[in-house]
């Protein structure tokens, strides 16, 4: 549940991935990080749809948005999730409405392939 | 539906005590749409009867759901986290683990044909919609009905706006037989007659009822308040009263917002015509969320002008007057307001008294409770029973806590005395969420050290070590610091943590040292419940090790308390140390003790517990078929919290598994184990407690005994414990004491094999029917 200051990058990114410079001042990316044991992959893909639906509608009244992807470590039985949003608790909102809740939120630093290794002006 | 007692395969929709009337046109709707449509929404604004209409379309549909159709109340939710949770708990699930709730949900619904009722979501309209959405996905067999006062805006979604009821046409004749074609009509006799018998339609005012529900716009809720007033007033006299109050609506238009504004109008002249302390108890009452009691009542909702002994004959009032409902249901009545009429009084509460003060008495009240001394008492079940009713007040006190200054100590406390409720009920997520939140908010406080190894012992019971070990970690050395008197409790339990982490030396220590403290306080529930946790170490740790002592010691002191919780836990554990020995027949006695114990307590993570420990002992019996039942029996019940046993444990599976596979072959035990775990928690335990099969009935699976192994005194006895006398009756008519009854009853569960009376009766009626 701690957010850990961080680097805050000026990035968009795209459901598939793909990240660009963003005119969006005050957009960063977030991780949640939260201990899943045992999940198939049924289930994380459950996880995955559930946070694309909750971003989806919590954009809807929020303003500005992203849910990006999700990431299961099945060796150490843990389940990140990145977010653009504005803060911290756009992002908590997001996991409680998906009933994903008790996550630990981090702001993240990203670099995407295309950025090759360029960093983002804060 | 999956594991407790009270469940219906149908459902848990009321039965509500009034008359349901009309709505054909948007009952065969909603039908239709539910059957084309698997989610569909009923909405419209507060007080035109959404949940009525949903629950009886879901009552007339639950038989095409084989698995039942649940209502789920959502009013007294607030937190979108939780949501999932609720339905699982509307549907008598357990929430015992840290899996993604919405998954252990989807998982049970997966195979079942289930119609889910979510009523009231327009507060966690986004969390619904996701749910809904996840939950379609997974179950095919799954449909959902909504009430919301706007639709969840999803794809696929069926929405009914539903309408006001069905006025008689201006113009018309009002002649009583096409008065009653009006639906509005008809509910206005309906409820007029329930409250004043001698009220009938006749030709002569016929049209002035025909009036009376034009002026209420055929807005449900305001002809129940309205048609209320026949016990005083005639028709004449009641249109006379609309008349005035609402001259200056007549002229509207009939839109949504006109109808809201009748309906606003109806509350305020229902609240006009009641006594001064009438209307102070409709305020005061609102402060209820969900459900409540007469005492709560008369201790939250009087003051120096309204005593409590006034508050009984106040609230009979208001439900004479359908301001306030009996809740249908045995035992002790609770009452409870419409959303619409409780929202209006609260309004009327903040305009006339501080907010604050009727909020703080409420809260004060369920702290209160929480903090009786009942959790381990002769009354836990009751104290259990009484907080579950009261799941939605106990929120709002937490979230009155959690939203007013100075209020987080009391708000941490309250959650830190309920430690046992969250456990017992399975609201483990919930609790810990609670715990989080003031732990947030209270840095320093004193309660914190407590708040800390709550929050640790409950991620404990929930599996997730890793998080409880640093909780407990912290309110060990917190608790040191601040000379905290309940830190023996933060000790155990991070011993339990080390001892589950492979760390069984440093385990009992710690254990060792909880026990020293709780000694050293003359605390028994501290000393029982850390005498459970020492004696299982200690066996399992070196099984030369006698634990005896240790659990005898905690069964006698639970047995002075009358204190059930841990005496079950006790004879567990003693059950599981004394089938280490190989005396199997002893050990089938503790554990079926204690599996009686936990169905009385309803100890949901207990009961699996023990039945697993019956299949392990019956596998060391050779009674291998009953085993392997017994086996997958567990693993189902522990599918259905979910849940599983504590890993030091998990070994004693593995040698079963294999035992059984070795015994009964691949095949036959697969196929005993799947029949056991696809049984109904009722059928487990009548397999558990009396030895029949899930497959077969009733019928005894095992006594392999014979009568001539019985001596001449016993086949007596037999046949007078089969008639269902007691020791003492027995006793009486053989002229023995019933100490020695009790002695010749147990040499026939010996020599049988049988570990019950019920078992002894059952095997004597098989002898009856075939003496071969």
């Amino acid at each position: 549940m701690l957010e850990t200051p961080c680097q805050q990058v000026h990035l968009e990114s795209s459901m598939d991935g793909s990240s660009s410079r963003s005119s969006d001042v005050g957009i960063a990316i977030f991780m949640t990080d939260r201990d899943v044991a045992d999940a198939t992959d049924a289930q994380i893909a459950g996880v995955h749809r559930a946070l694309e639906a909750a971003s989806r509608r919590i954009a809807s009244s929020s303003g500005t948005l992203q849910y990006l992807r999700t990431v299961y470590l099945r060796s150490e039985q843990r389940c990140l999730c990145f977010f653009a949003a504005s803060d911290a608790e756009v992002v908590r909102a997001i996991s409680d409405t998906a009933q994903f809740p008790d996550v630990r939120i981090t702001r993240a630093l990203e670099f995407s392939a295309n950025q090759l290794g360029e960093v983002p002006a804060s | 539906m999956v594991n407790t007692k009270s469940a219906n395969r149908l459902g848990n929709l009321h039965i509500e005590f009034s008359e349901f009337v009309g709505r054909r046109a948007e009952i065969s709707s909603a039908k239709r749409a539910l059957g084309q449509s698997r989610l569909v929404t009923l909405s419209g604004p507060g007080g035109i009867g959404k949940t009525r209409l949903a629950t009886q379309v879901a009552a007339e549909v639950r038989r095409a759901f084989v698995d039942g159709a649940w209502l789920v109340e959502l009013a007294g939710l607030r937190d979108p986290a939780l949501l999932a949770r609720e339905v699982a708990r509307s549907l008598g699930l357990s929430d015992r683990s840290t899996q993604w709730a919405v998954t252990t949900l989807s998982d049970q619904l997966a195979s079942k044909r289930v119609l889910l009722l979510l009523d009231t979501c327009e507060h966690l309209l986004d969390a619904s919609a996701v749910l809904a959405e996840t939950v379609l996905h997974s179950c095919p067999g799954v449909r959902v009905l909504t009430t919301s006062r706007e639709p969840l805006g999803v794809v696929g979604e069926a929405v009914l706006q539903v309408p006001t009821m069905s006025l008689p046409p201006e113009g018309e004749s009002a002649a009583p037989e096409r008065l009653l074609r009006s639906e509005a009509a008809r509910l206005f006799l309906s409820r007029a007659t329930a409250a004043s018998p001698q009220f009938s339609l006749t030709p002569q005012n016929a049209a002035v009822i025909a009036d009376v529900v034009r002026r209420l716009e055929g807005i449900p809720l305001a002809i129940e308040l309205a048609a209320i007033r026949m016990r005083s007033l005639s028709p004449e006299q009641l249109l006379d009263r609309l008349h005035d109050r609402f001259e200056v609506l007549s002229t509207g238009s009939r839109t949504a917002e006109a109808r809201q504004q009748t309906l606003q109008s109806t509350l305020e002249w229902s609240y006009e015509l009641l006594t001064v302390e009438e209307r102070a108890i409709w305020r005061r009452a609102a402060v209820f969320i969900g459900s409540f009691d007469i005492i709560a009542a008369e201790a939250i909702c009087s003051d120096g002008d309204l005593t409590a002994g006034d508050v009984f004959g106040l609230i009979d009032s208001l439900v004479a007057k359908s301001v306030i409902m009996r809740e249908p249901g045995e035992g002790q009545a609770r009452y409870r307001m419409l959303d619409t009429v409780r929202e209006f009084g609260w309004a009327k509460h903040c305009e006339q008294e501080p907010e604050r003060w009727l909020a703080a008495r409420h809260r004060d009240w369920y702290a209160g409770i929480a903090a009786l001394p009942d959790a381990l008492s002769p009354r836990q079940v009751d104290w259990v029973d009484g907080l579950h009713c009261n799941h939605s007040n106990l929120r709002a006190a937490l979230d009155f806590c959690h939203g007013t200054p100075g209020e987080d100590e009391a708000g941490l406390r309250m959650v830190c005395d309920l430690w046992l409720y969250w456990e017992s009920r399975g609201h483990l997520t919930e609790g810990r969420r609670w715990a989080e939140l003031f732990l947030h908010s209270c840095a320093d406080c004193p309660a914190r050290a407590r708040g800390l190894w709550v929050a640790g012992y409950l991620a404990l019971v929930q599996g997730d070590i890793k998080n409880a070990g640093g909780l407990l970690d912290e309110a060990v050395n917190l608790g040191r610091i601040h000379d905290e008197p309940t830190i023996a409790f933060a000790i155990e339990f991070l011993g339990r943590a080390r001892w589950i982490q492979g760390d069984t030396v440093g385990g009992v220590q710690l254990t060792e040292d909880a026990l020293q403290l709780h000694r050293d306080a003359r605390d028994w529930r501290g000393i029982v419940l850390t005498l459970v946790q020492l004696g299982l170490m200690k066996r399992l740790e070196d099984e030369s090790v006698d634990s005896r002592p240790i659990f005898e010691e905690c069964i006698r002191i639970c047995e002075e308390h009358d204190e059930r919780w841990n005496r079950s836990y006790a004879l567990w554990a003693y059950g599981l140390a004394t089938w280490r020995e190989n005396r199997f027949g002893e050990a089938a006695r503790l554990e079926e003790q204690a599996l009686q114990l936990k169905r009385d307590v309803q100890d949901p993570i207990g009961i699996p517990l023990c039945v697993e420990a019956l299949a392990w002992i019956a596998s060391g019996a050779g009674e291998h078929e009953r085993a392997a039942l017994l086996l997958g029996s567990a693993a189902g019940r522990w599918r259905a919290l979910p849940g599983d046993l504590p890993a030091p444990l998990a070994t004693y599976r593995k040698t079963c598994h294999e035992e059984l596979s070795r015994a009964l072959g691949d095949g036959r035990f697969k196929e005993l184990f799947e029949l056991g775990r696809d049984a109904s928690a009722d059928e487990v335990l009548d397999l558990a407690l009396n030895r029949t099969s899930p497959a077969v009935g009733i019928a005894p699976m095992v006594a392999t005994g014979r009568t001539s192994e019985l001596s001449p005194r016993e086949t007596e006895v037999v046949a007078l414990l089969a008639r269902g006398l007691s020791n003492s009756e027995i006793g009486q008519h053989l002229v023995i004491s019933s100490r020695t009854a009790e002695s010749h009853i147990q040499h026939i569960m010996n020599k049988l094999g049988l570990s019950s009376r019920a078992q002894i009766a059952a095997w004597a009626a098989t002898l009856e029917a075939d003496p071969d």
